[in-house]
């Protein structure tokens, strides 16, 4: 069994399938951290990535352009993400019982919409939506193994770097970026020269709902073909964790995904190969609680050393 | 003016009966939206519990589970951690119980010890596994909402996987252990219903778990450590006992509720996702505001939406989920500080001047 | 003074609880002049600048700047206008450089995006013009807190101040920032720049300041040139008691018979900075020890070290010949040790909780109130009665919520628990911070009663000149960390000379102050 595993073909499919599997997990992530960056994770990402996911099938379906598909994911991830800026920087709600209960909200939303549109609980198949186009690498393509494992992904695989980019950028180049990390780490400071706290955080939640919505996409117009009910699966919470284990690094998330991605690869070349399926299953979600604790563990060593006396 | 007195000294409660009318409302909105038949599909859903003994303890039957996951939610909050293990606990410890009931225990255990010893090892188990989020927190600071959440899908898979390795009945062609010993399980109470003696368990741990937190010196440590950490260090509380206590006593509650529910309504085990009592439960003790004593009244009005929504959908065609949507809004606006916020303000404002003019 | 830059006058500014922080005060300063605004604490100084900063409005009063009437909607249109201020927190984001924190709100753009360059460049052209010595590229949590001062000065400079408000700038500064310091902020009044000094340290004010304005209980008390007065002189301004409290005390039994005995206590901050150094004394049973002092002089840590929320690491405190070190807040309050913690709503009480069980918080486990893991309902409530009757505790119920009462009535509810704990010490710190007088004064009688009939041995931690003398038997006065000065008969102590040796004018012999601990 294992042996097959090392053979050639497994193994460039495993690597292949590490790139699918971080596509989504990188969006997250990078919508987690500028939510982080801001001093507020956002905690309603699954939700939002799910809401995403059916969104773009709905509007892919309705109009026969992929871009618009894309275009009615972020509307979709972006307005709970609104919901959740308003309830909580304007309302004062609980941040992580309202995240909570806007995940459960999308959980139930999405099926009800489903239903509505296609007397369907459980799948989209009867939406006639599109898929984002793979792209084949020129020259990439043709080098053997390399081009195997790195061409004919799904473009928003690639465009995934492309949004790290954009992330870096717009966290630590622009001027948004600057107040987002001052709002972050020191509000009174950031209000001390006359910036709108509140207004700079409600931008961070957008901008993070807008970057995990294009992961939601990908699940519904990538990963697979058609919407399927809850089919985030934990993932939101996933990138939540590759942000955090990065401390809001750019690279970091986005080593962390690919990290977490291939926990996922495993699993699924595990489970190909008649492993025990439960069992190997939760590997992502074990890899992702002990990377947290370690990064955890880590940095409170550190906080203590700095600290010396409490 | 006494009103006015009365309204803001309710003020809490008047606002969660408010945000739930704006759910109802709201349901009715979405039942319209999606039905051929909305009249139809409301009556099912608002009056359709009641319209027969047998749904009507079905609400009864519902309560059961989430009264236990939202009194182990209870004291989670009531330390002020926010560990969501208990969805996971009540699924593994079902699955446990069930494998314990079908296959390792002897099927002539005593009849009446052997529900009674079964629940006692699903409240050990269940604190065991709430003991290992609330340790890494502790000891390392981990996040633990993101911990717990990635837990419970390790803690129900490794249910599944129990299912289909340790128990699985090959003999049926669904996915099912073998059946569960005579023995083993709780006695049914009213023919014609589910219903069955975990009530009158539910009914003591509600009992219990207000006494232990209102009524003991420990319970009186928790609250003072999840009011105010700094407070009870200065004090002199062990903030980190209080801590671990409180979570493990509700990862055992969630055990109790796992083994219960298994042992009262099931012959074989079937779960292969989350039950989502334990979610549940969360949104009962916000509503009951972590208070034990509140907790039937609100596991009452959940069980109600859910077996409406039930109801609803088995007999008109809307799907079971909106009711989802309906629970998040009611837990959002109750989570708002400021949710009619002005309507205090205005009402404290009047007030004042009011006794000012008297003065 | 012919032509002020800023005038304040008639300013009043009475708090929602009734409390009046400035009555009637005149304030103004010129162009070009470094001036030093003086007072206690307590005395209305940050309130009458968080006034001119905007982030009060007063009741009574009007600013003028440059001859002008003007109102400060907030610190933002005060800072438009060119007033500056640079808080005793700094407000600055560790985490980004120097540049970054200078330009943010009013940052560089080049192509859309954030021109750091530029941010570097504005940040280096500023320091040299002034001639800081700072690296813009700095992270400013490598900083040290001399330099993070500069920084919050340029940030003040960046946006045009005129005038620079400096809320004790040198109290967590180094004799050799503070000299830098002040070369700077002379060069500052000389290129034309106006600014307003709040200090303690009289010395300072000698060396630096132009002119002075003495606050005392919310009244302007004293104007003048700096030059033309003592600090002698200037620190008899200062002090001064305006409300005499009659406090009843009988004289302390002649035998002293000592209970805590604290030696050689020093503890350091995470930044390496002494924040208590070689403190030793000796507590008395009936008597109390009264610790004078400006706030921030090491009073806090004393505290939290002698009750167990701090850990001892140098030197010993020990009750009855128990040491503390090593022990548990618990087992301290086991050995007698009591508690008034100066911050209330942190420390002293769960405001979410019921009065009831603020109360009882310390003893709820003891065989008076517990049966087993049971709580003993009936004994509480009595008790609690009884105590919220006897320590005045006006409350609804005593099952309202803490944090529903005042803060007189929390304090007193706090006292109630603390002083009924049949402790051999209390430390009291800051009790009758910021509540009304007729908590005040309950408090105070209470502490004296409880020395003196429940033979309690008492350490009075306060900044309240009028309270350590009416309290208190004997007094040390802390000032940076250390002991400098013993007053064994607190009734012959004149407030004048007590001043002198707070604002460290003057410190008293080794000698003089190893008798504190015989």
């Amino acid at each position: 069994m294992f042996a097959q595993f090392f053979t050639g073909d497994y193994l460039i499919d495993f690597f292949y399938s590490i790139i699918r599997m971080s596509t989504p997990l990188i969006y997250c992530a990078m919508g987690a951290l500028i939510s982080k960056q801001a001093g507020a994770i956002n905690m309603a990402l699954e939700g939002i990535m799910l809401t995403a996911s059916l969104t773009a099938v709905i509007f892919s379906a309705m109009t026969h352009t992929v871009i618009f598909g894309l275009i009615g994911a972020v509307a979709g991830g972006m307005f709970i993400s609104f919901i959740l800026a308003y309830m909580h920087l304007v309302k004062q709600s609980e941040l992580v019982l309202t995240g909570i209960a806007l995940n459960t909200m999308a959980s139930g939303g999405t099926v009800y919409l489903l239903f509505l549109l296609t007397g369907e609980k459980g799948t989209s198949r009867l939406l006639n939506s599109l898929v984002v186009p793979k792209w084949n690498i020129p020259v990439l393509k043709d080098i053997p193994v390399l081009g195997q494992i790195l061409s004919g992904h799904n473009a928003l695989t690639y465009l995934a770097y492309l949004f790290a980019l954009l992330t870096y950028i717009l966290v630590f180049k622009s001027r948004t970026g600057l107040r987002i990390r001052a709002v972050g780490l020191n509000p009174d400071a950031a209000a001390s020269v006359g910036i709108n706290v509140n207004k700079i955080k409600f931008q961070a939640f957008l901008y993070s709902g807008l970057f995990a919505s294009l992961g939601g996409a990908f699940m519904s117009m990538g990963y697979l073909s058609n919407f399927s009910r809850d089919m985030i699966a934990g993932r939101g919470f996933i990138g939540i964790s590759a942000a955090n284990l990065a401390d809001g690094q750019v690279l970091g998330s986005l080593l962390a995904s690919l990290g977490f991605g291939s926990a996922e690869a495993v699993s699924i070349t595990l489970a190909t190969l008649n492993m025990q399926a439960e069992l190997v299953r939760m590997i992502p979600y074990l890899a992702t609680v002990i990377g947290l604790v370690i990064m955890s563990a880590q940095k409170q060593a550190k906080a203590r050393r700095r600290q010396g006396d409490f | 003016m006494k009103a006015r007195k009365l309204f803001i000294r309710y003020f809490d409660l008047i606002r969660t009966v408010a945000a739930i009318l704006i759910g109802f409302a709201l349901t009715l909105v979405l039942l319209a939206f999606i039905s051929k038949d909305p009249v139809k599909a409301v009556q099912a859903f608002m009056l359709g519990p009641f319209s027969n003994m047998r749904r009507f303890f079905n609400i009864i039957e519902l309560m059961i589970p989430l009264t236990f996951t939202s009194l182990g939610m209870c004291m989670m909050l009531q330390v002020g951690e926010f560990n969501l293990i208990g969805e996971g606990i009540f699924g593994l410890v079902g699955a446990f119980t069930a494998y314990f009931a079908c296959r390792l225990f002897p099927a002539d255990f005593p009849s009446g010890l052997f529900p009674l010893v079964l629940i006692v090892l699903g409240a050990v188990m269940g604190a065991l596994f709430a003991a290992i989020p609330a340790l890494l927190r502790i000891k390392w600071d981990a996040n633990i909402v993101v911990v717990t959440l990635m837990l419970n899908y390790v803690l129900v898979y490794f249910a599944t996987h129990m299912l289909r390795n340790w128990m699985r009945d090959t003999k049926v062609t669904y996915l099912g252990s073998y059946k569960f010993a005579d023995n083993s399980k709780l006695p049914q109470l009213i023919s014609g219903t589910q219903l069955h003696a975990g009530v009158f368990i539910a009914a003591a741990a509600v009992v219990f778990v207000w006494w232990f937190l209102y009524r003991t010196t420990k319970g009186f440590e928790i609250r003072l450590t999840g009011s105010n950490r700094s407070f009870a260090r200065y004090v002199g509380v062990n903030v980190v006992g209080a801590m671990l206590i409180a979570q493990m006593v509700g990862g055992a509650l969630a055990g109790v509720g796992g083994a219960v529910e298994i042992l009262g309504r099931y012959d074989r085990f079937l779960w292969m996702e989350q039950t989502g009592y334990g979610f549940d439960g969360m949104m009962i003790a916000v509503i009951a505001k972590n208070n034990p004593a509140m907790v039937p009244l609100a596991a009452f009005f959940m069980a109600y939406l859910r077996t409406g929504a039930n109801i609803a959908s088995a007999t008109s065609d809307v799907p079971m989920e909106f009711i989802n949507v309906i629970q998040s809004i009611i837990i959002i606006l109750v989570a708002a500080t400021l949710f009619m916020d002005s309507f205090r303000k205005r009402a404290v404002v009047k007030a004042s001047t009011a006794g000012m003019e008297v003065k | 003074m012919a032509d002020p830059i800023l005038a304040m006058q008639n300013i009043t500014k009475i708090y929602p609880n009734g409390f009046v922080a400035n009555r009637n005060i005149s304030f103004s300063c010129r162009k070009g002049s470094i001036h030093a605004l003086l007072g206690e604490n307590g005395a209305g100084k940050t309130t009458l600048m968080k006034i001119l900063f905007g982030l009060l409005t007063p009741e009574e009063g009007h600013i003028f700047l440059n001859g002008k009437p003007i109102v400060f909607k907030d610190p933002l249109d005060a800072i438009s206008h060119g007033v500056g201020m640079v808080h005793q927190h700094f407000m600055l984001v560790d985490e980004l450089s120097i540049a970054e924190n200078i330009v943010l709100g009013k940052e560089p753009l080049k192509h859309g995006l954030f021109d750091m360059n530029q941010a570097i460049a504005i940040t280096a052209e500023l320091a040299g013009k002034y001639n800081f010595e700072i690296n813009p590229k700095a992270l400013v949590g490598d900083c040290t807190v001399g330099v993070k001062q500069k920084i919050e000065i340029l940030k003040a400079l960046l946006r045009g101040a005129e005038i620079l408000i400096l809320d004790e700038p040198t109290a967590v500064l180094t004799p050799q920032e503070t000299k830098e310091l002040f070369v700077e902020l002379k060069k500052l009044r000389d290129m034309g720049h106006t600014i307003v000094f709040i200090s303690h340290k009289l010395n300072e004010v000698k060396e630096l300041c132009d002119e002075f304005t003495v606050l005392r209980a919310g009244r302007t008390v004293a104007v003048g040139n700096v030059g033309d007065y003592t600090e002698q002189q200037i620190s008899n301004m200062m002090v001064g008691r305006d409300v005499e409290l009659t406090i009843k005390k009988d004289r302390p039994d002649a035998r002293k018979q000592p209970v805590v005995t604290v030696r050689g206590l020093s503890c350091t901050s995470h930044t390496g900075k002494k924040l208590l150094n070689e403190v030793s004394f000796t507590l008395y049973r009936s008597r109390v020890l009264g610790v004078a002092g400006v706030e921030g002089n090491g009073q806090t840590q004393l505290g939290e070290l002698m009750t167990g929320l701090r850990e001892i690491i140098h030197g010993d405190v020990q009750v009855d010949g128990v040491s503390l070190k090593g022990k548990n807040v618990r087992a301290i309050r086991a050995l007698g040790v009591s508690n008034i913690s100066e911050d209330r709503m942190t420390y002293g009480c769960a405001p979410m909780l019921t009065v009831e069980e603020n109360i009882i918080a310390d003893r709820y486990f003891t065989g008076a109130y517990s049966k087993g893991i049971r709580l003993d309902r009936a004994a509480i409530r009595r008790d609690v009665d009884r105590l919220i009757r006897e320590f005045k505790v006006d409350c609804p119920a005593r099952d309202a919520l803490a944090g529903m009462l005042s803060g007189g009535n929390i304090q007193k509810a706090i006292v109630a628990r603390e002083f009924t704990s049949n402790a051999k010490v209390i430390v009291a710190n800051q009790p009758t911070r910021g509540i009304d007088v007729g908590s005040t004064e309950f408090i105070r009688n209470q502490l004296v009663k409880l020395a003196r009939e429940k033979e309690v041995a008492v350490l009075l931690i306060s900044a309240d000149l009028t309270e350590v003398l009416e309290v208190s038997d004997s007094i040390i006065v802390m000032s940076g960390g250390e002991i400098t000065a013993y007053f064994e008969n607190a009734g012959a102590v004149d407030e004048m000379e007590l001043g002198n040796y707070m604002l460290g004018v003057k410190r008293m012999s080794k000698e003089e102050i190893g008798r504190a601990v015989k």
